[in-house]
């Protein structure tokens, strides 16, 4: 291990401590009380059942249930919602005529169209991955428009000056200049993804990691419920830090950093 | 004809013969498949019996079990075809019905008789609740409102003469209910097994009212159910899918250790907790006359606007 290593590791260690050491004392907490509950479980036992869940591969198995839907309906989405935005960002007129209509659809809880979805698309994944894409066509469009929109209006001018079709306004002038914020966007995007799927499948959908918690807490094996919750708290932690990873390598030289 | 057109004749049709067979096999084979959504409760085993021990496949079905927590989203997966077959409660076919959608019973679940003690209002201990009159003006924690198990248990409290607008119910799901007595959030839980036990344990609860004893006799708490476009396209199916669960109600009845074993495949409890699961009676017969008594517990408790007979949710 290189010096930057230890380094990197002696900087993050205390913020590790703070959740550990409530593990640790939550532990002690309920050993001294004796608490017997159904809907509770020592961290202990909790490790224990991430350790087998890890084991007999069920963990995979759920993620990739729910990572699946993600894949799906945030592209799907999001694409929508990029390009609607784009357009939106470079056209006043248009984005004026949407205006009314996204503000009225917008706060529509996704939640809210899962009975919808589940006439149309069944349980499964497509229902999950439906809701997911109307989810997060929103601050897609949003996010994307407002990117655009706050391009350096002298780049359009030159752009339109020397005559570039509208298409290459696009690809030339407006994505690459808007490509720092929409990265941010898809970043924020994944996050809420994350969150509605897991509540679609403890909502409805028999699938994923959603549908393990809330399995588990029905059949009496809070332990487990815990620990496919610690699970997801790690996935969407590593999602978040993959990402912005990503974003540091892509853009980080050229356009500062992140939060 | 020479020899070698005789072989040759005599080989063809050997080959027409095998691939006759082989599509009369491919026939036979051809089983319907049918997925069947249950909730992780025992008395939803049969069906995972019927699976385990091949009944459907004698009868050509294919079936593959879906559990699905809480009973709210079978109807809209019957009705999109998800499920071909889903165990509803009782209460929730007349109400869909009564909403519009045109479902059907495939075959019975289970029944509820007087004697049944799987479903009950447990007291929290030292809540100083001893009879019904006593739940006035308390607050009771209701595995889901406006679910069959609240239409019960309002119907008890109607026919012991209390009011239940004056009690206060309260959703949660089952798991948390003893933890809710525990902490004194409730005065009381309405439950079942295994969840009824763990309420009720010393320290926790107090005085146990089993309610199906005051209930009408012979109450199916639910159902096995397909939407009405699909038994009538799979009628062979439909009726087969109740001659399976004919024999696994043998089975249960023969064999409840073996049937817990199954159940335990298919919702991984607590082996400790297996044990100690009891399965209510299950029967797949039900006839209008039952199904009607629910009706009448619902209009009473004014749930219903449309529903007409309980005739049309049964196939001819």
């Amino acid at each position: 291990m290189s010096r930057s290593h230890i380094e990197f590791l002696l900087y993050a260690l205390p913020a590790w401590l703070v959740p550990l050491g409530l593990l640790g004392g939550i532990e002690i907490a309920m050993r001294a009380s004796g608490i017997q509950s159904d809907g509770l479980a020592l961290p202990t036992q909790i490790a224990a059942a991430l350790v087998a869940a890890i084991g007999d591969g069920e963990i995979f198995v759920r993620t990739a249930e729910t990572i699946g839907a993600i894949a799906i309906g945030v592209p799907a989405g999001g694409m929508l919602g990029l390009l609607l935005g784009v357009w939106l960002g470079l056209s006043p007129r248009a984005a004026q005529l949407a205006s009314l209509s996204i503000e009225l659809f917008r706060p529509i809880p996704p939640v809210a169209v899962i009975p919808l979805t589940m006439l149309i698309y069944g349980l499964g994944i497509r229902m999950e991955a439906a809701i997911i894409a109307f989810t997060c066509f929103w601050p897609m469009l949003l996010l994307s428009r407002d990117a655009v929109v706050s391009v350096e209006p002298r780049l359009l001018e030159v752009a339109r000056m020397l005559g570039l079709p509208y298409r290459q306004r696009i690809t030339k002038i407006a994505l690459p200049a808007a490509l720092p914020r929409i990265f941010t966007a898809v970043r924020l995007t994944l996050g809420i993804a994350l969150i509605v799927a897991v509540t679609t499948e403890i909502a409805a959908n028999p699938f994923g990691l959603g549908y393990a918690i809330i399995s588990a807490g029905l059949s009496l094996r809070p332990e487990v419920m815990y620990a496919f919750l610690i699970w997801l708290a790690i996935l969407g932690w590593l999602l978040n830090a993959g990402l912005v990873a990503l974003h540091h390598r892509l853009f980080g030289a050229a356009y500062g950093d992140v939060a | 004809m020479s020899m070698r057109n005789t072989l040759s004749i005599l080989s063809r049709a050997a080959l027409a013969v095998i691939a006759v067979q082989f599509a009369l096999a491919s026939i036979a084979a051809a089983q319907t498949k049918v997925t069947i959504g249950v909730p992780p409760v025992p008395e939803f085993v049969l069906p995972m019996i019927a699976v385990e021990k091949g009944y459907f496949k004698d009868q050509g079905i294919e079936a593959t079990i879906r559990i699905i927590p809480g009973g709210q989203s079978m109807p809209a997966a019957l009705q999109s075809d998800s499920l071909q077959v889903a165990a509803l409660s009782t209460a929730s076919l007349i109400q869909v019905t009564d909403s519009g959608l045109d479902l059907v019973v495939v075959s019975g679940g289970a029944i509820a008789s007087v004697d049944d003690t799987n479903y009950g209002i447990v007291a929290g201990a030292n809540s100083g609740i001893e009879k019904p009159e006593d739940f006035i003006g308390k607050k009771i924690g209701t595995p889901g409102l406006g679910t069959f198990f609240h239409i019960m248990a309002r119907e008890w409290f109607r026919r012991k003469g209390v009011d239940w607008r004056k009690i206060t119910f309260v959703e949660s799901t089952f798991p948390q209910l003893a933890d809710l007595l525990k902490a004194r959030t409730v005065d009381a839980v309405l439950s079942t097994n295994p969840f009824l036990q763990r309420a009720a344990a010393p320290g926790i609860g107090g005085k146990v009212f089993h309610i199906a004893a005051d209930l009408p006799d012979r109450l199916p708490p639910f159902v096995y159910a397909s939407s009405r476009a699909w038994a009538d396209a799979h009628r062979q199916a439909a009726t087969g899918f109740k001659l399976a669960m004919d024999k696994a109600v043998a089975f249960e009845q023969g064999d409840l250790p073996a049937t817990l074993e199954i159940f335990g495949k298919y919702v991984k409890m607590p082996p400790e907790v297996l044990k100690t699961l009891t399965i209510n009676k299950l029967d797949t017969n039900v006839t209008p006359q039952q199904v009607q008594l629910w009706v009448d517990m619902m209009e009473k408790q004014d749930m219903l606007r449309n529903f007409k007979s309980p005739d049309a949710l049964f196939r001819k």
